[in-house]
Order: structure tokens, then sequence, then C-alpha cells
């Protein structure tokens, strides 16, 4: 039996794989590929929430209500159990599946140790853990969007590496991993084209869990899609006015329906850093991307693809693209959610504060 | 020669009459008739802010000002040497148009008699007064329309109308014959089939004997009617966005029932059948009145009560998000700058969609990738 642990990183084609896998659950078993169901629905996200630190308190835990040291420990408690249950049903020729991102949160060789202790719980398998790596100017850019998507309204800043990056120096990142699991049980894949089966992210991780033929199986749509400059911004500003917490430790879902929307016409020119911001950028992270390469791959160059040339791109929200993001916005979503006397008072109000009496010509 | 003097009734064509009057009043000068310049733009409403009672203040006199008797002298005493310079330039030969639909607010003799002094500084003693009359339950499906179009919000209940002040066209003709002679009253049915070729313009022109228009301009004419479910729409829209501001007349509010308009393809407004037939029954003995004294005729309108081809007011609700959204799209939305439009998503978000979206109390709390975060936060 052996484990595949598919820790991300985020923007890494993750909900893709996490979709197809969920997808393709009973088929998957008959090729003896099993997902656990006890983790959480399609990410398992439960592994981070029992791993992390007793006193970290993250938005996955706070919307479990899991606020205190003894609120964690019973749901560790809990989990483990049902955990163990359900590993008595797996067989010894079984490759076992877990998968979310999340776990990149378990910074600490402790953090990560009690994630092992628990999947040392299923008995005593073979353990991978399979990380994708995307080159740090494309991670960086992709997490900008994916910060905003989550409530952020800073704006874009190629930031130098310090204190925001240090999760982008992936020899550090992955030396707890190595020092808990050894280094031979991490499986690097670098994340570019040229490198993934394919070119393809789910075609390559299922490569890695040994399935190369995946004729029969379902490839759900394309989820999590990356926004354009300009629904970039317009969701930078629009956030302050649209948190994402609400009272109760709640979030408010209704975000997920307007981004929705803002991804649906993300047909704009996506976010670049300059070329010499690239150079930039990248120069503090080659030490380490050749050591990663070197341990883990073998090979002296981590990522093979060459920057882009092209100019780069900012975020920005001219005039029009806003009117036509709106547009989509009261069409698709506000409207389609309104009763009778709400479409009245939302138009006449509109009405009234699209015109100033100043200005009646 | 003849004045011909165009009376109304409103919604019988009288904007269509008017406008093709206006910009042809040089070629009708070459045929004999000259149209005033001095009595208002294309409407020649000014005869009635003359004529009308000095204590009557409508929307004419109010709209300039005019609302003490002192005012309403001092406009007369402004208007009587303008008219009069400007009569001293016809010719006797010539025959004169003077239309305005605001005239049917003249219903005491006196104010009668003052505008037919008036008319008689012009040498002329032929007068020929031309009504054109609307079946009731169409006059009043138009002018409900007209009603909300003017800011009005009452719902559509031609049953409540029924008042002194309603249509009953013997008696609101009665003042005319008693100042101007029955024999002066040119009543015309508006009805496509008593229409000159079914057309209001044809009709009206062939009464002034001139019966080819070819050389003459035909001003297109801009479908202005609202359909069953904009109407509604308005209806419920003028509670909010009132026809006045601070005392100003809100004229932007023109554009959006211009948009209102463009949107109106739906069914045609109109009574049901039945409803005609019971609002009309008040009206028989009136239109027998008419028509007896003015045609020689028993019967004023002979088209029948249509067939339920249209319908009464009303707004559905996906019909209610189909409005809406295309004035919010395509009128509403582009008048903002960006501020204003993030401005408004999050307002409108926050107060309507959001509280959709929250889960019911007692429920667990959602978990979604979405919009996951690399976050981590110390407690």
């Amino acid at each position: 039996m052996t484990i595949f642990l598919h820790i991300g990183r985020g923007k890494t084609g993750t909900t893709s794989i996490q979709t197809f896998l969920e997808a393709n659950g009973p088929a998957l078993a008959e090729r003896g590929i099993v997902t656990p169901t006890t983790l959480a629905r399609r990410n398992h996200r439960r592994l981070t929430m029992y791993a992390l630190n007793d006193d970290v308190v993250d938005n996955l835990r706070r919307a479990k209500r899991m606020t205190t040291p003894q609120s964690v420990q019973r749901f560790r408690e809990r989990l483990a159990e049902s955990f163990v249950a359900e590993a008595k049903t797996w067989q010894p020729d079984q490759a076992i599946v877990m998968t979310s991102e999340q776990m990149t949160r378990l910074r600490t060789a402790e953090e990560i140790a009690r994630l092992k202790g628990l999947l040392d719980l299923a008995g005593h398998g073979d353990i991978r853990v399979i990380v994708y790596l995307r080159r740090q100017d494309l991670a960086q850019v992709s997490t900008y969007s994916q910060l905003v998507k989550g409530g952020s309204s800073a704006p874009f800043q190629p930031a130098p590496p310090g204190e925001g990056t240090s999760q982008l120096f992936y020899d550090a990142f992955l030396a707890p991993w190595a020092d808990v699991f050894g280094t031979r049980a991490i499986v690097v894949r670098p994340f570019e084209s040229c490198s993934l089966k394919n070119g393809d992210a789910i075609d390559d991780f299922m490569s890695v869990v040994g399935l190369d033929d995946l004729t029969g199986l379902v490839r759900p749509p394309r989820g999590n899609a990356s926004l354009d400059v300009y629904t970039l911004e317009f969701l930078r500003r629009l956030n302050p006015q649209l948190p994402r917490w609400l009272e109760n430790n709640k979030q408010d879902r209704s975000r997920d329906a307007l981004i929705a929307v803002l991804e649906s016409i993300s047909d704009g020119p996506k976010l670049r850093m300059s070329p010499e911001a690239t150079e930039r950028f990248m120069a503090p992270f080659r030490a380490g991307n050749a050591l990663v390469a070197r341990t883990y791959l073998g090979q002296d160059e981590l990522f093979r693809e060459g920057f882009s040339d092209e100019p780069p791109v900012e975020p920005g929200l001219p005039a029009e693209a806003a009117l036509r993001i709106v547009r989509a916005l009261f069409t698709r979503a506000i409207v389609p959610a309104l009763e009778l006397d709400d479409i009245i008072s939302v138009t006449a109000r509109l009405w009234n504060n699209s015109t100033p009496p100043q200005n009646p010509a | 020669m003849t004045i011909y003097l165009h009376i109304g009734t409103p919604k019988t064509g009288t904007t269509s009459i008017q406008t093709f009057v206006d910009v042809n009043a040089a070629a009708l000068a070459e045929r004999g008739f000259v149209v005033p310049t001095n009595l208002g733009k294309i409407n020649h409403r000014r005869l009635v802010m003359y004529a009308m009672d000095e204590r009557h203040f409508d929307s004419l006199r109010r709209s300039k000002r005019i609302v003490t008797p002192e005012s309403v002298r001092v406009y007369r005493d402004k208007f009587l040497p303008e008219f009069r310079s400007e009569i001293a330039g016809w010719r006797p030969d010539q025959s004169i148009i003077m239309t305005s639909e605001f005239l049917m607010r003249l219903r005491r003799i006196d104010e009668l008699e003052r505008l037919k002094d008036l008319l008689l500084l012009t040498g002329q003693t032929d007068i020929r007064v031309i009504v054109y009359l609307r079946r009731q339950d169409l006059y009043y499906t138009s002018g409900y329309s007209q009603s909300m179009k003017g800011g009005k919000e009452f719902v559509f209940a031609p049953e409540g109308e029924i008042s002194e002040a309603a249509n009953y066209y013997d008696r609101n003709l009665e003042p005319w014959a008693k100042v101007f002679g029955q024999h002066a009253l040119v009543v015309r049915p508006f009805e496509r089939s008593a229409l000159k070729n079914g057309d209001a313009v044809d009709d009206f022109m062939s009464l002034l004997g001139v019966d080819d228009l070819s050389g003459l301009r035909r001003p297109p004419i801009r479908n202005e009617s609202l359909d069953a479910y904009t109407v509604e729409f308005l209806r419920r829209v003028n509670r909010f966005v009132p026809r006045k501001s601070l005392g100003k007349e809100n004229r932007v509010r023109m554009r959006l029932i211009q948009a209102l308009e463009a949107l109106s393809d739906g069914p045609k407004l109109q009574m049901t059948r039945a409803n005609a037939e019971r609002f009309l029954q008040h009206f028989e003995e009136s239109n027998r009145t008419v028509a007896r004294t003015y045609l020689g005729q028993d019967v004023l309108f002979r088209e029948p009560v249509a067939e339920a081809a249209g319908m009464e007011p009303t707004l559905p609700l996906d019909v209610a998000q189909r409005i809406g959204g295309a004035l919010l799209a395509d009128t509403i939305l582009p008048r903002m700058d960006t501020d204003q439009l993030l401005e408004a998503t999050a307002q409108i978000w926050n107060e309507f969609v959001k509280p959709r979206f929250a889960a019911p109390a007692g429920a667990a709390a959602a978990e979604s990738s979405a919009g996951e975060l690399p976050e981590r936060e110390l407690a």
C-alpha cells in the first residue's frame, strides 16, 4: 500500500486534480486508486486542520469554530478514529491518494510529524509526498490573483523576496518535509508545460500515482480560472466593501458567485511582470532552486522555461472595462436574485444616483 | 378666409398634425395658409394661457410662473400687442391654422368668448373649430400611459375615472357650440375607418381643403407607446423617481421613459373586452347625442371593441427582471463613472445578494477551496 500525499502547492492545478479525483472516484477505485472520504470532500483539508499546531486558528479552523486548543484536541481524536476505521478497508495493493494544498501551511517539523503520525495509523505503508513547484515569479503573480479573490485590497507589487515571499524559497520550504518523510519520499514536479506529462497537470499527477491510461475517465471543466487584469483590479477595489468574513466567523459565500461571474468574463490580458522585473525578482531564488533540482531531481536546473520577453501587463480598470464588468454582474448575478419590488427600487435608486441634478445634459 | 382652430382632443394624433403643420409652414403659405409663429412653438398653447380664467393656474401657466390673477393680466397685456403685430402681416385671402389640444382646457363660456374675441381681431369671421374624439376606452388607455409618463402612480382602473370631468363629449362640446355656433364645430371620430386614408394628418388637411400632400414633408413619428409591462414598471418606479425634484422638473426622467419605450415590445396596453364594454356603457347616451347633434347620425364610433389582442398593465417577475436588467445595463450603468460603478455594485450586492447566500442559522459553515488563502493567523 502506498499513500500519495499531494500537498500542492496552490495554483499548480490542484483544483483540477482534486475535481478529477472526485468525479472519477468509483472508476479509479476499480483501477486500484482510492481517495479517502473521511478527510473532507474533494480537498482533504482536515489533514491540515489536524496537523496545525494547537494555537493556530486559520480560516479552516475558524470556519469550524475550532478556536481553542480543547476544540482542536477533540477534533483530532474524532478524526483519528474515523480515519483508522476507513484505513482498515484499504487493500495492500491499492494506492491511496490524499490531496490538499492547504498542507503547505504546515511549516514546522512538529506539525509535519503530527501529520505523519496520523498517516502512520493507517499501517506501515510507503508514503510519497508529491509537490508541484511553480517558478517563483509566476507563483507570485498567481498568488496575487488568489489573494484578491480571498479579499485582499493590496495593490500588486512584485515584492523583493523577504517576509511575504519566504514560502517561495523552495529549498527551505521542502526541508522540514524531507526531515520528516525522508528526502527520497519527496516527489518534486516542476509546474511547467514542458515538464508536465502531455503539458497537463492531471495527466502528470495520475502518471505519478501510477495510472497512465486515463481513457474512460471524466475530465471536469476547469475551475478556479485566473482573472484578467481588469476583473482583478475591479475585485481588488471592490473588496473593502465586500469583506470575505462575516460576523460569527462565517464566510460571505456570495463572493463565490461574484468571482464566478468575473472569471467567466476574464478574457483580457493576464497580469505579467516585465522581463527586467522578472530577472530582479528571480535572482534571490536561483541558488535555492538549483539545490532543490540537485537534491530531489538529480538535475541542475529546476525550471527550464525561459522568461517571457513580452511587455508587462499591470492591473488596471479603464472605464469601459468597469462598465462591462458591472453590466455582467448586474445581468447575470444581481438582477436574477431580485424580487419584484427590489427590481423597482434598485432601478430607481441607481437611476437617481446616476443623474446628478447639476448635470441634466 | 377661414380660421381653422384645432382644439384636440389629446391623444388623437395632435402631435403628428402639429409637427406636420410646423415643418411645412413655408409650403403651406404658398397654398394660402398662415401658421402663426407667436403662439408657441408647434403647439399654440399661448392661446390657452391668454384665454383661461385669471383665477385658474394650470401647468402651462405655472411653468411660466403665472400664479396670480395679476400676473395673468400682465401676461395678457404683453401678449395682445404681440398678437396684433403678427396678424398685421396676414392678408385677408389667407386662411389661418391654429392648433393646441390644451384648448380643451377652456370650459367656461367667458373663457371661450375671450378666445373668440381674440380671433376676431384677425378680421376673419369664418371660424371652424375642429375636434377629434376618441372612443373613451381607448382614450382612457392612452391617457393612462401618458399619466404614468407624467409621474402618476394610480392603478389602471377605468371605472374609478367616471366622474363629472370624464369624457362626456356632449357636455365638453356644449360651450364651444354656444360660443362659436353649432355649425362651426367640425367633429371627427378618431377611428381608422373614419379618417381619410386611416391617417390623422391626411384627414386634418383634407378638412382644410388640401387633399394633395405631395411635396410636403412627413416627419417620422416616434413610436412612443408603452406596452402592458413597461407601463406598470414605470408606474412602480414613479414613486422613487419623482417628476419634480426640489420644485424643478426632473428633465432627465424623460430619458428613462424613452428607454422604457424602446423596450416596449410586449403586449399592447388595452382594456379587456369586458371592461371596455362596461366602461363604454357610461358614455353611450352622451356619444349618441354628439353623433346626432354634430354628425347627423346615430352612432359616434363605429369600430367594435376589439377582441383581447392586448393586455391591462401587469408585471410578472421574469419580465421585471428583463426590463430592469436592460435599463441598468444599457441606460443607467453607462451613466456612471468607475467609482460610482464600484459603489453601486457593492451597495446593491451587500443589500440584496449577500443575504441570499447567508447560511441558515445553525447550519455548519460550508467549506470551499475557492479563494482559499495561504493564510495563517495566531489566535
